[in-house]
């Protein structure tokens, strides 16, 4: 038993390129816009955005400003955030829909910044925010600040301060759930 | 004059063993899926009286993960081997190996 010298090596992760474009739909028109892009829950930066990630299983979310609402991937996936096996490189398009009838949700501080806050209509999950959802009728609207710790509650834009509530989506409603903010020097 | 007895002596040479066992790898640096080759080299404690074959399992994070046979000729003092190793996911390993005689 002749034991040899140990060697040890660092094995890091491949990598591949990870391309996001968007479009709109709009009467039947599809022109590109700029929407923002997460992976991993982390801010990538706006479209078209190419960003070299490691090999394995990320999350992917986009993000668009009203009245943009999502409604699938070029691949035909439906979900965002969505789950994306990185093995080669990869070019996705997500296609949203410009909105005339719907609720349209943000978040925002005592400051007109945006805070990051979870959308809920009817107790399911719809996007973070600025979201829009294409939707009418009665409605229970919720907002879950995903940064408890920096933001405290404060009412709705249009002066309810219970969370969640009822909305009555009549035409194109647009809404901000308000914080203040509690962590400090900015 | 009486003579004794006469005892004879069968006297052999100790065993030969390996005395040495050193692995180098060209980088230790590497990403998932890269193959490289790692060399060995055995020394052995005295010339071998025949050829031996010697059998070398490679040990990575302590498991056991490779097998390799090898013959060292007859006469040889030492003998060099290499194998190829790559990963399969991204972190931190230490490979060693350990040789013996068959």
């Amino acid at each position: 038993m002749t034991i040899s010298n140990t060697i040890v090596f660092t094995v890091s992760p491949r990598y591949f390129s990870l391309t996001v474009d968007s479009k709109a739909i709009e009467d039947g028109r599809v022109y590109p816009i700029t929407v923002s892009v997460f992976i991993d829950d982390v801010y990538a930066g706006n479209t078209p955005l190419t960003k070299k990630i490691a090999e394995g299983m990320h999350k992917l979310y986009v993000s668009a400003e009203p009245p943009y609402s999502f409604k699938y991937w070029g691949d035909g996936v439906t979900d965002n955030p969505r789950t994306i096996n990185i093995t080669s490189d990869i070019t996705l398009t997500a296609y949203f829909k410009y909105i005339t009838e719907g609720l349209a949700v943000d978040a925002r501080d005592n400051l007109g910044l945006r805070v990051p806050a979870e959308i809920y209509v009817d107790g399911k999950y719809v996007g973070d925010a600025p979201v829009t959802v294409e939707i009418k009728g009665l409605h229970t609207l919720e907002a879950r600040c995903k940064m408890p710790w920096l933001y405290q509650w404060y009412r709705w834009s249009d002066g309810v301060t219970a969370n969640p509530r009822s909305i009555d989506v009549v035409g194109y409603v647009y809404i901000v759930a308000e914080y203040i903010y509690i962590g400090g020097v900015y | 004059m009486v003579k004794s007895n006469v005892i004879t002596f069968t006297v052999t040479a100790p065993p030969v063993t390996i005395t040495n066992n050193t692995i180098t790898a060209p980088k230790t640096t590497l990403t998932v899926g890269e193959t490289i080759t790692i060399t060995g080299t055995l020394t052995f404690s005295a010339a071998l009286p025949s050829s031996r074959g010697i059998d070398i399992k490679v040990y990575v994070n302590d498991t056991f993960v490779k097998g390799i046979q090898i013959t060292a000729p007859s006469g040889s003092t030492g003998i060099n081997y290499n194998f190829n190793i790559s990963f399969d996911a991204a972190g931190t390993y230490s490979l060693y190996t350990d040789a013996n005689f068959m």
